[in-house]
């Protein structure tokens, strides 16, 4: 009897502390707590999904989306100035790329863990798409297509960068087997393929007004033309590597010369025009003018397709029309937002940029030779005001007003406050070259056509020029220069210019990439990967490594702001830094703490 | 005030006492006779005291003794070591009282407090060290953390700051054995406290409030405690009543604080011709630095700097305009553009007082027992005080406590324990400002705290700026150009402006943390004889409730510039920088937190002839709630713990114990653990064929084994078990058409968040341990000695294996349980205890070793072996391996390429090994350099005497196989330009000069141009100094007075014992001395508010 008390009073306190569980051990509330389920109940919710994705995955090779983020490629490629000694764009031109990145993260010229971030995002929404309840099948076969195209873009992007990298066909669980390691060139490149294909079959040709800017039938062509032209390029297509990679060549280039590859280019980048022409895109060419006939409204047309929001020679813009975001920051040089512009102080053009321009006759231009003795300022006017469209719509020359937005005091040098230039004011001792302060002979002003106090624009990501001057290239290596000549010819009239007739293969080969280095400028770090990519024999000499050379004006003892172009007493070319170059440089190196988990292999060199 | 006050009406009633102590004066009559032992023989040396007092006599060989004593003594006393005093009545006046002592058994039954009961010293079958009550009283310091330093062997730790109110100890028992959480789990009188709040009651506490503590370290003692047993546990247990009538008992403490360590800086002169040395050093040895010569101070400057005057004679002697009164004047006026400021001196005052009083009251009757004590204490900072305006600075701690703890017998068989606690702090001081965190303001951020205030200690320099003149506060020289402090400033290059470390403390403003806590607890006891004899059931609840605020005050301070008149450079001109405006007020922080604590359990024992045997089981748990907390969920813990003991004879014993217990940290399922140990021992001296002899008298060996856990995961998430999140409302695209300059529409974005790993689950422990305790000589020599093993598994531990192709953000990465450490070491004590005549005396001391090491930790395999940190100790730094200095021209001719500093070296600049042999010094030559901050050993060294009514304590501590990195705003000369530099820097410094002279150097090259130079201060091996060291950390000395007539006597008090104490007395040089850091302190922050020691005189009274 007393036992079965004492036995009671146990088994009670046991129930009681028992029951005290959801007292005592209190789970977190999770009502209101987003998980996968919550993203794929509604249209909404999945659309927020994609919009952030679209964000992601389109920014690359702009600042923000690069590691060395405070620059633009610009900056490692001869086209300005390397930027403050603590930009990673210095670094890199000072020491070169690296395994632990410019600053010891696992930033290179690239963010190698962003890719795969993006790329999981994707197939999050593939996997999980036919979940939501109140979207129409049509809406999600877009949706997957979109997807599909959004990681061969990614794709593309890490192909040239990295050459093979690892094949990831899902989105992981943590408990999944991630030890793939590294795929060859060619199954990269036949998954950027593949992706294409599927995804064009599956996108619209054109999206209502309110979808504008989502990916069409003719981005995912475009994707696969740019993919197939690098893949045609020297530095994959060629029985050697650019560094013996022993074993694992395959990882850094095909293993053959192959010309077809040139017609697999030149065949992709046709179907792209032809597609474009079918839907309203265009080479805008307003002057009316036929083949061979340069266009007299060249200025507008071409400030136009670079720098004004739906512009029919954009096939895709990166849409993401907020002035805080890194691209519009680093990129623009004006005072007017009070802002971060004075990170792009020493920004400026280079020489090695800067010659590449014609003349507006077709010239080349006469700039002045490092030692050469010094200008007088008026010959500096002079070599200006008739230069190419081009070079007008890109860049506010020192001294000069910016042609771009004309009338508008804040893009004039009277109310540009900075220094447009390497000026010497008051500086007797000033010649030569004793100024190194990398704002070159101006700031470039692309993309802010007629902008005014807008502080945002629409990056180009594909727009109708490339096609033409990849079927150039193509045309040329594929030994077709009639039609080379004609789709240059399409570009470099559309700018104005009177027709190119050189028609030597390595001549004309060195002129169609000079067309590049001008079309191109500042756009994207076109030139930083397509330079690698020609395997350009003067790569380290003046392009991404060796002498820099910047153009410095000294200005009239006594000289009030603004420092306009009339009170330049003197220019003259200087050589101002060197760059690093090494050819392990010619792809970028993965992280070391990527290398330490032992799946992958390094590039050669590194 | 109040405590002024006090202080002095206490120190009146000392003297008074004292006087009249030694005028006491009576009749006096002789007592002899013989004292013998149980068997009858004659003892020599026991002690014979006159009740009371401090008249003693001694037996001779044949066991005689004789004693004056006065007529109207009532007792005597016989005191002799292992045997029972004995107090004999002598009111009969008889003249001969012989006497005879019996072994005192109860001394060998000396009790240790466990976990959930008391038990027999000689039963214990886990490693468990006690401490005292009057060992912690004997440190006159704040923390119970700082007193129990030094005190028991396995506990060690290091201070962050000596700043009043903010300088407790993070205690470590047995070392670290995790890199996740190591905090100990402390028990207040049977109340486990939350981890989140672990020292906040135990720090407060006041030293005479506590009876015991009893540091339990191995599994056998914690594995109850389950999932918070495996960092040790740490049990407080404080005074209660006992019957009898009450017994009043009054203490009062007079301190002086002062910090153990102060860095010494240059004077003005020295740093000017460091600053020289550095810049011509860097001109000569690389390109670019020729703008430099503007910052040469010249022969003029150094003459002024030297002299302590702004101009030469020559130069006063051609102010024609003044008359040659006002020359001799300016002649002999000390500088102000080019004096000396000792900054530390200036933010720092020698001494400052520190109070305590407390006040206790127990006794008791059959039925109720009683135990009350109030307490105060206030320590003052030694931060200067400057009377500027209405800025406060001082610096403070106060804290009011009170303790009662009642126990009342209802029935005969049913007790109830009411204690209740409060504690009431508030400390105040210079306000924190300085962000370091990212959140302004943040109290508990140290490092900003003390870069406030040492900001301007490190970036200023000796002549930057005078603190305070005339009554001005000057925030810079009013410099026009063209005048001599213009070009002056131009040479100093500040990059921080005119101020110096005066400034900054006067304008941080007064903050001030308001704390509360109250402790509430009630316990029922229940005897069940009814049932079965001794068994008990008892229950207990318990509250804490804690409330804090820190305010901050600021003044609006009016600062001036300074000039000397141009007309009459005697006369000093004040320019107003700032006018005096409104002050701010401002409350930040608010936060509480409470815990319920409960628990029921019952417990039973039984002797069978010569077996014993115990059971206990009973069930806990708690819920710390704080409202701040993010997911707004408690942490709670429950669980029931079980306990059986068995021993026969006192020879051999066992136990098991188990614990089980969750957390809500755990997905349901994977809550609840099982945590088992399992002990014994075995005393062969108490065997039957074991011989007794008065050598060897006492030998015991014991072991345990179990598994012990640890559900705090470090500084992490909580909820790891929480699905995979996702957030909306992330940046988000624009879609549609562009219209001018107005975008399209915006969709936002949502993106994957945190992702889950639901099988999170504790740590897990597995513990071994060996013990031997030995006794010799009658007893008096004794020993003991512990052997132990840790192998920690499932430590939470972030994957760095896993690849970016997973395509998840390495931060957002859950971890998982994966790492692995272990730890082992030893403790060995020794006492030696004895008695010669009346000179009692004991001398011990002890060692504690531990070794941990990282077995595994999800690392990514490095290029070489030394770059990783598996393999090393927990907290292993690593850094480059200095080699000496570039001290020739030919070895800096073939040095490798420094990747750090694109190849800039020069002469005096560190050399570094490359340790990969790549001719590159990179990341790759980074090895593991020095030990860890935590020291491996650890050594107490203990003496006390009585004699007569003096009683004398001594206690040295030290430590060897720590290390402290002197990070390089401690070691740069120079920071921003003008930056302070320091005399170690100006005696140690390398120049070829002082090579060639075979001077001794300590310190590279100076350097001024910090980075294209910075060679010297990337992270090595040349910057970690050893903390070896040894301390005397305590020492007492008191006094007790005779009470038997007089003033003492008529006030009813019994006894009264005056003392000195002090703590952290004296350091012997060590490695960091001449860097002004005392070996206890974390390396943490490069700024450092110094430590301090205490000298303290008390006094105390029972009535």
């Amino acid at each position: 009897m007393k036992h079965s008390r004492f036995i009671t009073f146990i088994a009670v306190a046991l129930i009681s502390l028992t029951g005290c569980e959801k007292f005592f051990l209190e789970k977190p509330d999770t009502t209101g707590t987003v998980d996968i389920n919550t993203i794929f109940s509604s249209e909404k919710n999945a659309t927020a999904l994609l919009m952030n994705t679209y964000r992601n995955v389109l920014l690359m090779d702009w600042p923000g989306g690069i590691g060395i983020s405070h620059s633009t490629l610009g900056s490692i490629s001869g086209e300005v100035g390397r930027g403050y000694d603590w930009h990673g764009s210095f670094i890199i031109s000072n020491q070169g790329l690296s395994v632990n990145g410019c600053d010891g993260s696992e930033n290179g010229a690239e963010r190698y863990s962003a890719n795969w971030r993006f790329i999981r995002a994707c197939y999050i929404l593939i996997e999980n798409i036919d979940m939501v309840p109140d979207m129409d099948d049509t809406m999600k076969k877009y949706v997957k297509a979109e997807a599909k195209c959004l990681i061969a873009y990614r794709y593309m992007g890490m192909f040239y960068r990295y050459g093979g990298v690892p094949l990831v066909y899902k989105s992981y669980t943590s408990s999944d087997d991630m030890t793939t390691g590294r795929s060859s060139v060619q199954e990269v490149l036949d998954l950027i393929v593949r992706l294409c294909d599927e995804a064009y079959a599956d996108l619209p040709d054109s999206w209502d007004a309110v979808n504008l800017g989502r990916l069409t039938k003719g981005v995912a062509l475009a994707v696969k033309a740019r993919a197939l032209q690098y893949a045609a390029r020297p530095l994959f297509n060629s029985a050697t590597p650019y560094l013996d990679n022993g074993a694992a060549n395959n990882l850094i280039c095909f293993g053959n010369y192959d010309k077809e590859r040139w017609k697999q280019a030149i065949d992709a980048n046709l179907a792209v025009i032809e597609w474009a022409n079918a839907n309203g895109y265009q080479l805008l060419n307003t002057g009316g003018a036929g083949e061979g006939v340069p266009n007299p409204n060249a200025f507008d047309d071409y400030a136009t397709a670079t720098s004004v929001a739906g512009n029919p020679e954009v096939l895709l813009p990166y849409k993401c029309d907020e002035y805080t975001q890194g691209i519009h920051t680093y990129m623009l040089f004006t005072m007017f937002v009070p802002d971060s512009h004075w990170d792009t102080d020493d920004d400026g053009v280079l020489t090695n940029m800067l010659e590449n321009y014609y003349a507006a006759d077709g010239q080349d231009l006469d700039i002045p030779a490092v030692g050469e003795a010094a200008r007088p300022g008026s010959d500096w006017v002079e070599l200006i005001e008739n230069i190419e469209p081009r070079a007008k719509a890109d860049i506010k020359f020192c001294g000069f007003d910016s042609y771009n937005n004309p009338g508008d005091q804040n893009w004039q040098e009277v109310g540009w406050i900075r220094e447009s230039g390497n000026m010497a004011i008051d500086r007797a001792d000033a010649w030569p070259g004793s100024l190194d302060q990398s704002a070159g002979c101006g700031a470039p002003v692309k993309f802010w056509y007629k902008a005014g106090t807008r502080t945002w624009f629409e990056l180009p990501l594909f727009r109708m020029s490339e096609f033409y001057l990849n079927l150039a290239e193509a045309y040329n290596e594929y030994d077709d220069p009639q039609n080379a000549l004609k789709y240059l010819n399409y570009v470099h009239n559309r700018a104005g210019l009177p027709s190119i007739t050189e028609s030597g293969q390595t001549a004309l080969r060195e002129t169609i990439q000079r067309e590049f280095y001008i079309e191109f400028f500042f756009e994207g770090g076109k030139r930083y990967y397509n330079s690698k990519h020609w395997k350009r024999e003067d790569i380290d000499d003046g392009i991404c490594g060796g002498q820099m050379r910047e153009l410095q004006f000294s200005f009239r003892a006594g000289t009030q702001a603004p420092n306009t172009k009339d009170k330049i007493e003197w220019y003259w070319n200087a050589n101002t830094f060197r760059s690093t170059w090494h050819p392990r440089m010619f792809l970028e190196p993965f992280p070391q703490s990527e290398i330490n988990k032992g799946y992958i292999v390094q590039n050669p060199g590194y | 005030m109040i405590a002024n006050s006090l202080m002095k009406y206490l120190l009146c009633v000392f003297f008074a006492l004292a006087a009249s102590a030694g005028l006491a004066f009576a009749q006096q009559r002789t007592v002899s006779g013989t004292v013998t032992d149980e068997t009858g023989e004659p003892m020599a040396g026991v002690v014979v005291i006159e009740g009371g007092t401090s008249n003693v006599a001694l037996t001779d060989d044949k066991g005689r003794y004789s004693i004056q004593i006065p007529d109207s003594q009532v007792t005597l006393e016989f005191k002799f070591m292992s045997y029972k005093t004995k107090t004999v009545d002598v009111s009969s006046k008889q003249d001969k009282v012989n006497v005879s002592m019996e072994v005192d058994a109860t001394e060998m039954e000396e009790v240790v407090v466990t976990a959930f009961a008391t038990q027999k010293k000689i039963n214990v079958t886990g490693a468990i060290s006690s401490v005292n009550g009057t060992d912690l009283v004997s440190a006159p310091v704040a923390n119970i953390s700082n007193a129990l330093i030094g005190n028991t062997p396995g506990v060690s730790g290091l201070q962050t700051s000596g700043e009043p109110g903010r300088n407790q100890t993070q205690l470590y028992i047995r070392g670290i054995s995790t890199y996740g959480s190591a905090n100990p789990l402390i028990i207040i009188d049977g109340i486990e406290q939350a981890d989140e709040q672990a020292f906040a009651e135990f720090n407060s506490m006041d030293a005479n409030e506590i009876a015991s503590i009893s540091v339990l370290k191995d599994a056998a003692s914690t594995a109850v405690y389950g999932v918070r047993g495996a960092n040790g546990v740490i049990i407080v247990k404080t005074k209660r009543g006992n019957e009898g009538k009450p017994t009043i008992s009054f203490s009062g403490n007079f301190g002086i604080t002062s910090a153990t360590a102060i860095q010494e800086g240059t004077t003005s002169y020295e740093y000017a011709l460091l600053r020289n040395e550095a810049i011509r050093h860097e001109q000569n040895s690389f390109a670019g630095f020729d703008s430099y010569n503007i910052y040469i101070y010249d022969d003029y400057d150094l003459w002024k700097f030297k002299n302590n005057r702004d101009y030469t004679p020559l130069e006063v002697d051609a102010m024609t305009w003044l008359s040659d009164s006002q020359k001799a004047d300016l002649k002999n006026s000390p500088a102000l553009f080019y004096a000396s400021h000792d900054l530390y001196d200036e933010l720092f005052r020698k001494a400052a007082p520190q109070y305590q009083a407390n006040l206790n009251i127990s006794g008791g009757t059959a039925k109720v027992k009683y135990f009350a004590s109030f307490g105060y204490f206030n320590q003052e900072g030694i931060t200067r005080t400057y009377h500027y305006r209405d800025a406060n600075t001082s610096s403070d701690y106060n804290r009011f406590n009170f303790r009662t703890n009642f126990d009342i017998e209802i029935l005969k068989n049913l007790k109830i324990s009411v204690s209740s606690a409060g504690q009431f702090g508030r400390t105040a001081g210079p306000g924190a400002t300085e962000s370091v965190s990212g959140v302004v303001n943040d109290v508990n951020d140290m490092a900003a705290r003390y870069k406030t205030l040492m900001k301007y200690v490190y970036e200023a320099n000796p002549m930057i700026s005078p603190g305070i003149v005339e009554g001005h506060l000057i925030d810079g020289f009013s410099a026009p150009t063209g005048s001599m402090q213009y070009d002056l400033q131009l040479k100093h290059n500040s990059k921080t402006g005119g101020i110096n470390a005066v400034n900054t403390l006067l304008r941080s403003g007064r903050g001030i943390l308001d704390e509360s806590l109250l402790d509430n607890t009630i316990r029922i006891d229940h005897e069940m004889d009814y049932l079965l004899p001794n068994l008990n059931i008892h229950a207990t609840v318990s509250y804490q409730d804690s409330y804090s605020r820190y305010t901050l005050l600021q003044t609006n301070l009016p600062t001036y510039q300074v000039r000397r008149n141009s007309v009459d450079p005697n006369v000093l001109d004040f320019y107003a920088s700032y006018r005096e405006g409104p002050g701010s007020y401002e409350s930040y922080g608010y936060s509480n937190w409470n815990k319920l604590y409960v628990e029921a359990g019952v417990d039973w024992s039984q002797s069978f002839k010569k077996h014993n045997v115990s059971a206990l089981f009973l069930g806990k748990a708690s819920k710390y709630t704080m409202p701040g907390d993010s997911y707004h969920v408690p942490s709670g813990i429950m669980g029931f713990v079980g306990r059986v003991t068995y021993n026969y004879d006192d020879r051999y014993m066992a136990e098991v114990n188990l614990g089980y217990n969750g957390t809500e940290q755990f997905r349901e399922g994977m809550r609840f653990g099982l945590f088992p140990a399992f002990s014994a021992g075995w005393v062969p001296t108490a065997e039957k064929w074991f011989p007794a002899n008065d050598i060897f008298t006492f030998f015991k060996i014991r072991a345990s084994y179990g598994e012990v856990g640890n559900d705090r995961l470090g500084d992490q998430r909580r909820f790891y078990y929480l699905p995979s999140t996702y957030n909306l409302n992330q940046s988000g695209y624009f879609l549609g058409a562009v219209v001018g300059s107005t975008p399209g529409a915006y969709y936002s974005g949502a993106s994957e968040g945190n992702v889950g790993n639901p099988d999170i689950t504790w740590e897990r422990a597995r513990k071994y341990d060996i013990g031997v305790e030995a006794k010799f000589f009658r007893d008096r020599l004794s020993m003991e000695y512990d052997y132990f093993y840790e192998r920690r598994d499932n430590i939470l531990t972030t994957l760095g294996i896993i690849p970016a192709i997973y395509g998840v953000e390495a931060s957002s990465v859950p971890p998982a349980n994966v790492g692995i450490t272990q730890n082992r070491g030893y403790e060995l004590l020794v006492k030696w205890e004895d008695q010669a005549g009346d000179f009692f005396y004991s001398i011990g001391g002890d060692i504690s070793y531990f070794r941990n090491k990282i077995i595994y930790k999800a690392e990514a395999k490095t290029a070489w072996p030394w770059m990783s940190e598996t393999g090393f100790a927990i907290g292993q730094r690593f850094g480059l391996v200095s080699d000496g200095l570039y001290d020739t021209p030919e070895e800096l001719a073939t040095r490798p390429y420094n990747n750090y500093v694109s190849n800039r070296v020069t002469l005096g600049d560190i050399k570094y090994r490359d340790l990969d042999g790549d001719g590159i010094i990179n990341q790759n030559d980074m090895c593991p350099i020095g030990y860890p901050n935590y020291a491996q050993y650890h050594f107490n060294l203990r003496a006390q005497f009585a004699w007569k009514g003096f009683d004398f304590k001594i206690l040295f501590t030290g430590s060897a196989n720590g290390s402290f990195y002197l990070s390089d705003v401690m070691t740069n000369p120079f920071f921003k330009y003008s930056g302070n530099a320091w005399k170690w820097q100006y005696d140690g410094r390398w120049t070829a000069a002082r090579y060639a002279a075979g001077e001794n150097i300590s310190f590279p090259r100076m350097t001024y141009a910090y980075d294209p130079t910075s060679n010297n201060y990337i992270m090595s091996d040349y910057w970690m100094m050893s903390t070896d060291h040894i301390k005397l950390k305590n020492i007492e000395l008191g006094y007790t007075f005779n009470v038997r007539k007089g003033i003492l006597s008529d006030m009813h008090i019994q006894s009264m014992r005056v003392y000195f104490n002090a703590n952290n007395v004296y350091t012997f040089r060590n490695a960091l001395t001449p860097f002004g850091i005392d070996p206890e302190t974390t390396d943490g922050s490069p700024y450092i508010y110094p430590l301090t020691r205490i000298f303290n005189f008390g006094l105390t009274l029972k009535f």
